[in-house]
């Protein structure tokens, strides 16, 4: 069973290399890769009115991802045919620590 | 307090070879109509079950918008959720297509500059392309969930709700291996 952890974080982490100057590079990091969404609306359909895609960064490394909330554009909640979106809690929590990123985390073990 | 909420993936696969598994036999397609509802709305604390179904495909069209588009496909797959707000889906809809151009064969750097889209078919259906795709070295800490952190169930779901099974949550405290 697969799980997903959605953290309401509004801090980014506080680690660094130099956080364990006794350890290898390969000990505190591990390769990956990362990519962002592009938002720029030549690029991205915006949707009907406010619905419009989250500036996010994604990580993906060690089995693991992460998703960190870069910007989200206010909008009210919306009832689109049958579905509501409310604001994602990773939004919110964004919305409230503007310089720090939400974070979401992934185990594929 | 600081505070995170857990969500089970009971579902999740993909492959290279663009194969459909998994998918329904087409998706239906119905006009839109949008409300706007006060956000202490009951309705905003809804949820459920969530299908998502992606592909990613390096976009050959640099005037391709929707449909008719030339393209080279990279992967496909489909994630369900098992029981999340429909909004969570805007950043659960990410972690099937970071995998899979994680894990591609032969590395990302062919992909690199290239336009990818990505495409993914859920309640909240996308188009999305991405950029400045490299790869990087990850603190292993940056995967974790910090110690200070309490889990706390979903808004509108019942206490009950939270990390069955998981180790209360002790499993996003613990650093990947990996190289």
């Amino acid at each position: 069973m697969r799980f997903l952890a959605l953290s309401l974080i509004g801090l980014g982490i506080a680690c660094s290399s130099r956080s364990h100057p006794s350890l290898a590079p390969e000990v505190v990091s591990v390769q990956g890769i990362t990519f962002a969404v592009d938002t720029t609306p030549e690029v991205t359909p915006l949707g009907p009115g406010p619905v419009r895609p989250l500036g996010i960064r994604v990580t993906w490394a060690g089995s693991r991802g992460r998703v960190d909330i870069l910007s989200s554009p206010l909008r009210p909640v919306m009832k689109i045919g049958d579905v509501t979106v409310g604001r994602s809690q990773a939004q919110l929590v964004t919305s409230i620590f503007l310089t720090a990123p939400g974070s979401c985390w992934s185990d594929q073990r | 307090m600081r505070q995170y909420s857990a969500l089970q993936i009971s579902d999740a696969a993909f492959n290279y070879e663009g194969r459909r598994d998994g998918w329904p036999a087409f998706f239906s397609f119905a006009p839109t109509r949008v409300d706007t509802v006060p956000a202490d709305s009951t309705i905003t604390r809804e949820h459920g079950e969530h299908r998502i179904y992606w592909h990613a495909d390096i976009a050959k069209d640099t005037v391709c918008t929707v449909g008719g588009c030339s393209i080279e496909e990279l992967a496909r797959g489909r994630t369900t959720i098992a029981d999340a707000p429909v909004a969570e889906l805007i950043v659960a809809r990410w972690f099937g297509p970071a995998q899979a151009l994680g894990e591609i064969a032969g590395g990302i750097s062919r992909l690199m500059d290239k336009p990818i889209r990505v495409t993914t078919v859920s309640p909240l259906t996308g188009i999305h392309r991405i950029r400045d795709l490299r790869t990087t070295s990850v603190l292993r800490a940056s995967l974790t969930v910090p110690s200070d952190y309490v889990e706390v169930p979903w808004p509108g779901f019942p206490s009950s709700s939270f990390s069955k099974g998981v180790n209360l949550g002790g499993k996003w405290r613990t650093v990947p291996n990996g190289r």
